[in-house]
């Protein structure tokens, strides 16, 4: 007798489906975030919060219970749980500490642990609904852009802003309808602490060309940022994590060289040919003999081939 | 209307005064007696202009001629020229900017310029004019030409600056950004400007105008990029993305290989296609090799089966085989698992029956019992933790005895419940008590009259008085045998059951985990 981890079989197709779903792929699905509340937080931070998960409403989850007992920065196991529960390797926390009233953390994980996370002070937030102009459709890939000398340099920085294209880069797309840029996301590196976050919507205007003039109405959400703890994944992590498997690379072509001159050479692989049953000029004097007299059999000018040939490509 | 050389007409004193407009030289003959509003009336309605208009004259070198009638005549060469103020160049939104050298004073607007071919055509439609006409022709095409050239520079000037202000897609420095067009992303790397940052007034702006520049940049790409047409809307193939992000799950490993197929790689067996259909001789047609249709197929072709020399006669052989089927089913599917999990590192024992994922609490201590009792001094000398309980329900649970043999230890028994029972085998005051209620009874229908019957009454049954049947109707009292409920004989009433096991039917059953309702019920009142 004894407890023994079982082999899950799933009982029907869905769920056969829903652990397929789960499973590493080579391409994967798009990171689902999570977006939910500490201990406390202020009205104004939770519709921070709201305004957030909805510039990324698809692929991502609002838990609507508070999660009084989370602290991101102290302890990451709960946060690894519900991710793992959730399936979601992203996530963005909102809550009020001591020191700071309006406290957020964005992190992410790989393979259900923790790889980064970074924790930021929200100052000066103008929320989606304090603007009176239209906003895009959910869901739209928006437009990014960051400003500033920092976000090359300060190593938080360049953590940060690989976060922020986690976060709101949306489905990675292979084509885009050049109607429907709708939204952009402007985020601005002020100095190595701080950060302006700017939403505008885009209009695009005749220019008498083909390419129109964007006009550009701030429609928010707004905030500064202050940098505050971080915890930034090691570089042999992030190296682990950034592998891409070979099928997603490119395919190799085959068969094609360069040789010393720069000229393209390509190689082709021929069946073997029986020399004998060629089809040639039969020459009378060099017919074979009946008494076994040397004379090869068969005419001049066999064909060129052999197993392989190099040919000169243009 | 006047002669070419001014000249002050004697008769009438006319006279003739020529004035440089846009294009052409206009000639103005009024007498000297006319008032000077009249004049300006005149000279505003030459000009185009509304009739309270102030005009100015100048001369060709520059000096201010007064309008009155008595100012001085010219020549054609030495016209005036029409000077507008500034505010009302102003008003008509021509631009004071670069002001012409000549100012030709009335404001350009685009469409109105007229070639110069046309106004020499129409001046020399006046035939009667002939000479003098042809000499202004010269003159004016002369002027024309002059004022053509420059005005049509102005609006070419005012048109381009119009365009590049309103619709320009060009972005000064975007050569310094970086692209990521499959993330739809532009980094900004050029310092801020710091004046402007720190000013919360202007900040807005600034980051604005900042982001306008870099989407435009990155658009005018997008829109270079090669498009296709899908139904009515044009989509750009996006490249894939440059900037390298972390993945969310490891690189999947190319599942291992199964025990069969390592021993089939190390002897070299491959796998051959099987087609889907095998050709029968006993059926003489082609059956599916899987499939409802072969077993179909097989009922038809094993309708009889051999019993086999060694094997017993009242055997069912199909269902014999039915059963090795399921057996092969079950080991295939066993052998399916083990391969998974060995490839999942979980361990599967060789030997026996795996257990449930979840022991429960007394399969646990069971375990933990064994455990203890596989010494060499079966568990007696085995340590215990301080709050260890022993488990329920080991050891044997019912004693069978024999059937056969002496009757002896059964009788033995039986007597013991017996005596056990505590009623006494002869009840002396019952029977005292009840004779003495019989006499009582005998005496009262004495008194009262009617038979006195026996113990054996006609009526059947226990004699009773009237009182009796009063108390019967009612329900109350004595009541006899068969009433009531469940009180049998000889068990005492009101002696508390005390020490009793009490066994409720239902959910609560100890021992290995039997599911509910599956043990047995026992039901009230019926003792231990």
């Amino acid at each position: 007798m004894g407890v023994i981890q079982r082999v899950v079989k799933p009982r029907n197709s869905r769920s056969k489906r829903a652990l397929e779903k789960r499973e590493p792929k080579n391409i994967e699905n798009t990171k689902q975030c999570l977006f939910f509340v500490g201990k406390k937080a202020s009205e104004e931070m939770r519709r921070c919060l709201r305004d957030l998960y909805s510039l990324r409403k698809h692929h991502s989850l609002h838990l609507s219970r508070k999660h009084p007992d989370m602290a991101p920065c102290v302890d990451i196991l709960p946060v690894e749980r519900l991710g793992q529960k959730h399936d979601a390797s992203l996530f963005c926390y909102v809550a009020r500490t001591k020191k700071h009233q309006n406290n957020m953390v964005i992190g992410r994980m790989f393979n259900h642990h923790l790889l980064d996370l970074i924790e930021v002070d929200v100052s000066d937030f103008r929320s989606l609904a304090k603007f009176n102009n239209p906003k895009g459709a959910e869901g739209t890939k928006p437009c990014l852009t960051f400003a500033g000398p920092g976000w090359e340099d300060d190593a938080a920085l360049r953590t940060l802003k690989s976060l922020l294209l986690d976060l709101f880069r949306g489905v990675e797309a292979t084509a885009v309808r050049l109607q429907g840029f709708e939204l952009a996301l402007q985020f601005v590196a002020v100095d190595s602490k701080t950060v302006m976050m700017r939403g505008y919507s885009i209009h695009l205007k005749k220019s008498g060309l083909r390419t129109p003039r964007i006009e550009l109405d701030l429609i928010g959400p707004c905030m500064t940022l202050h940098l505050q703890r971080s915890r930034l994944a090691s570089d042999d992590l992030m190296k682990r994590a950034c592998r891409q498997p070979k099928q997603v690379k490119a395919n190799r072509v085959k068969n094609i060289s360069k040789d010393v001159f720069g000229s393209r050479l390509g190689r082709i692989h021929m069946t073997s040919q029986d020399l004998g049953g060629l089809q040639t000029r039969k020459l009378k004097g060099l017919k074979k003999v009946e008494d076994g007299d040397g004379a090869d059999g068969g005419g001049g000018g066999g064909g060129g081939g052999g197993e392989e040939e190099q040919m000169e490509l243009e | 209307m006047g002669s070419a050389v001014a000249k002050e007409d004697e008769g009438q004193k006319n006279k003739t005064i020529f004035i440089k407009l846009l294009n052409h030289v206009q000639w103005l003959t009024f007498s000297s007696k006319i008032s000077t509003e009249d004049l300006n009336d005149r000279l505003t309605a030459l000009c185009g202009q509304p009739r309270g208009a102030t005009i100015l004259l100048k001369d060709r070198y520059g000096a201010r001629v007064a309008v009155s009638p008595t100012m001085r005549t010219n020549t054609l060469h030495d016209a005036f020229i029409v000077e507008m103020q500034a505010d009302r160049l102003r008003e008509r939104g021509a631009s004071t900017a670069n002001p012409p050298t000549r100012t030709t004073g009335i404001k350009i607007k685009v469409g109105r310029s007229v070639p110069s071919e046309i106004k020499i055509k129409r001046k020399s439609s006046n035939t009667w004019r002939r000479k003098q006409t042809r000499s202004c022709c010269v003159v004016t095409r002369k002027h024309q030409t002059m004022a053509d050239t420059d005005s049509s520079q102005r609006v070419q000037e005012i048109l381009t600056q119009a365009t590049e202000e309103l619709k320009s897609i060009k972005v000064p420095n975007d050569n310094q950004l970086e692209y990521d067009l499959g993330n739809l992303l532009v980094s900004n790397n050029n310092t801020l400007d710091e004046t402007l940052t720190r000013d919360p007034e202007k900040i807005d702006s600034y980051l604005h105008n900042l982001a306008r520049d870099s989407i435009q940049a990155l658009l005018n790409r997008v829109w270079e990029l090669p498009s296709e047409r899908i139904d009515s809307d044009i989509y750009a193939t996006l490249p894939k993305p440059t900037t390298r992000l972390p993945r969310e799950k490891p690189v999947p490993k190319p599942r291992p290989p199964t025990k069969w197929e390592k021993y089939a790689r190390e002897k070299g067996i491959n796998n051959r296609k099987k087609d889907k259909k095998v050709w029968d001789d006993v059926l003489k047609r082609w059956v599916p090799r899987f499939g409802y249709r072969k077993i179909a197929a097989e009922k038809e072709k094993n309708w009889v089966k051999e019993v086999p020399s060694n094997a017993d006669p009242f055997e069912d052989q199909f269902a014999k085989a039915a059963e090795m089927k399921k057996e092969n089913v079950a080991k295939n599917e066993f052998q399916r698992l083990r391969n998974i999990a060995k490839n999942k590192k979980i361990k599967v024992p060789s030997v026996g029956v795996t257990g449930n994922e979840y022991a429960s609490k007394n399969e646990l201590s069971m375990a933990m019992h064994h455990a203890k009792h596989a010494t060499a001094s079966r568990g007696k000398f085995q340590p215990e933790l301080p709050n260890e309980k022993k488990v329920k329900g080991l050891g044997k649970k019912r004693k069978i005895e024999f059937t056969t043999g002496s009757g002896l230890v059964e009788k033995k028994r039986n007597i013991e419940v017996l005596e056990k029972m505590d009623k006494p085998s002869l009840n002396l005051d019952g029977a005292i008590h009840k004779e003495i209620r019989d006499e009582n009874v005998a005496m009262d229908l004495k008194r009262k009259g009617g038979k006195v019957y026996g113990r054996r009454s006609k009526m059947g049954g226990r004699h009773r008085t009237k009182s009796d049947h009063k108390s019967l109707k009612l329900g109350t009292g004595f009541q006899g045998k068969g009433k009531g409920k469940g009180k049998g004989k000889g068990k005492p009433k009101g002696k508390p059951n005390v020490g009793a096991k009490k066994k409720i039917g239902g959910p609560k059953m100890q021992g290995k985990g039997r599911p509910a309702g599956k043990g047995k019920m026992k039901g009230k009142g019926k003792g231990k």
